[in-house]
């Protein structure tokens, strides 16, 4: 059953009671809240997606507005993973945020069957461009950019490789824009859907775009690696490319990634395989139309077009 | 300065840019320039002191096997193995 198949007051009737199951690319993430701003945004983002009522899942979570004096004055939201809190109590306001971060922290602290890179990933014709970036970079930018152009999203935050195959698994869940960027990215793709802004978080104002139906429906199929591009935006700069060295976008990669040294050799060879397939860049930019431009043009990666 | 250099347990993988270096003790993992992964590889080979060092590597790479070479080979050794990838061969 996809998520748009349940009425409203159904669905947050499912929420707060005994949950809804939603599979998100490989895992299946239990989502129980009386909350309405997570049923709306559930509603709203995850439409596309499979979901059950029962069965099996991979991360438990539950996010409630606490019964404390806080409800009055200023209501605020708790979380728990596994029945554990990973967070301290929020704005209630800022709800949907938190299950987003919730989402990933469920797998950044219980995933080691994957290589984690904190990055997004898109894709077209098969291949992958990997965008790992720290916060600022513009790489939500870019790739909600990108997705808007029709390149598939396969994440916007966590890039999953696996270790067995080198291939990425899709996740392709809503991608957060900060601050300047919501605007830039109303205006350059009004015929997205945007969630409403949520203030004062800890990065700012946030707002969300939804993943197209495309992305979500073939989330199934993994992609194989292609390019590497560490993006960098700075106002008022032209596009610029520079071809990366493997060996320093190996470590430029590595610094980052949130597994490796728990995945040791397994990890090390992923990475060592994943650089060897793929071309790598550091790119800047500010004009989007630019970025897209340059990303249109791009070439088959050497290494696999040696191997057609 | 000890007699002979071991290296650690590590994995490399080499790229035109250089060798990269995982400590599988330590997962820690470096970046050396072309020239001290080499000198790193051939104690991946076998043990060795600082002067056969030199003398290979001036036989594969066409340098001048002279006291700079020594100097050099010996500060580059000291430096492996601050990093932890090289360590002493007991005596």
């Amino acid at each position: 059953m996809k998520v748009s198949q349940i009425e409203a007051g159904e669905l947050r009737r499912a929420l707060s009671k005994s949950g809804l199951r939603i599979r998100t690319g490989p895992f299946v993430s239990h989502v129980q809240s009386p909350i309405q701003d997570i049923a709306d945004g559930v509603q709203l983002f995850y439409k596309d997606f499979d979901c059950q009522s029962e069965g099996f899942a991979d991360f438990h979570l539950k996010l409630v507005r606490p019964r404390n004096l806080h409800r009055v004055w200023r209501p605020q939201v708790t979380c728990s993973l596994n029945d554990e809190s990973p967070f301290s109590p929020l704005p209630s306001d800022q709800a949907f945020a938190v299950l987003e971060s919730l989402l990933n922290w469920s797998i950044y602290t219980t995933t080691y069957n994957y290589l984690i890179i904190h990055g997004a990933t898109v894709e077209r014709n098969g291949f992958a461009a990997i965008l790992p970036a720290p916060p600022g970079s513009g790489k939500s930018t870019l790739c909600a950019a990108l997705v808007s152009r029709g390149w598939r999203l396969l994440t916007d935050e966590l890039t999953l490789v696996s270790p067995a195959s080198g291939l990425i698994s899709a996740l392709a869940r809503p991608i957060s824009l900060k601050n300047n960027s919501i605007d830039v990215l109303q205006d350059y793709a009004p015929h997205e859907v945007f969630g409403p802004r949520i203030y004062n978080t800890i990065k700012g104002t946030i707002a969300h775009m939804r993943p197209p139906t495309d992305s979500v429906t073939r989330m199934h199929e993994a992609a194989v690696p292609g390019w590497l591009i560490f993006p960098k935006y700075q106002v008022g700069a032209s596009t610029s490319v520079t071809p990366l060295p493997k060996g320093q976008a190996f470590m430029s990669l590595s610094s980052g990634l949130v597994n490796y040294p728990v995945l040791g050799v397994q990890g090390f060879e992923a990475l060592t395989r994943l650089i060897d397939g793929t071309d790598c860049f550091n790119f800047t930019y500010s004009s989007l139309d630019e970025a897209m431009a340059w990303f249109a043009e791009l070439q088959p990666p050497s290494r696999q077009a040696l191997a057609l | 300065m000890p007699e002979a250099w071991r290296a650690a347990n590590l994995l490399t993988k080499s790229w035109p840019d250089g060798v990269v270096v995982y400590n599988l003790d330590s997962g820690s993992t470096h970046l050396l320039n072309p020239i001290a992964g080499q000198v790193l590889k051939l104690l991946i080979d076998a043990p060795a002191d600082s002067k056969t060092i030199a003398c290979l590597l001036a036989g594969q790479i066409d340098l001048a096997s002279d006291a700079e070479l020594d100097y050099n080979i010996a500060s580059l050794l000291k430096h492996l193995d601050s990093l932890g990838l090289i360590e002493p061969v007991p005596a």
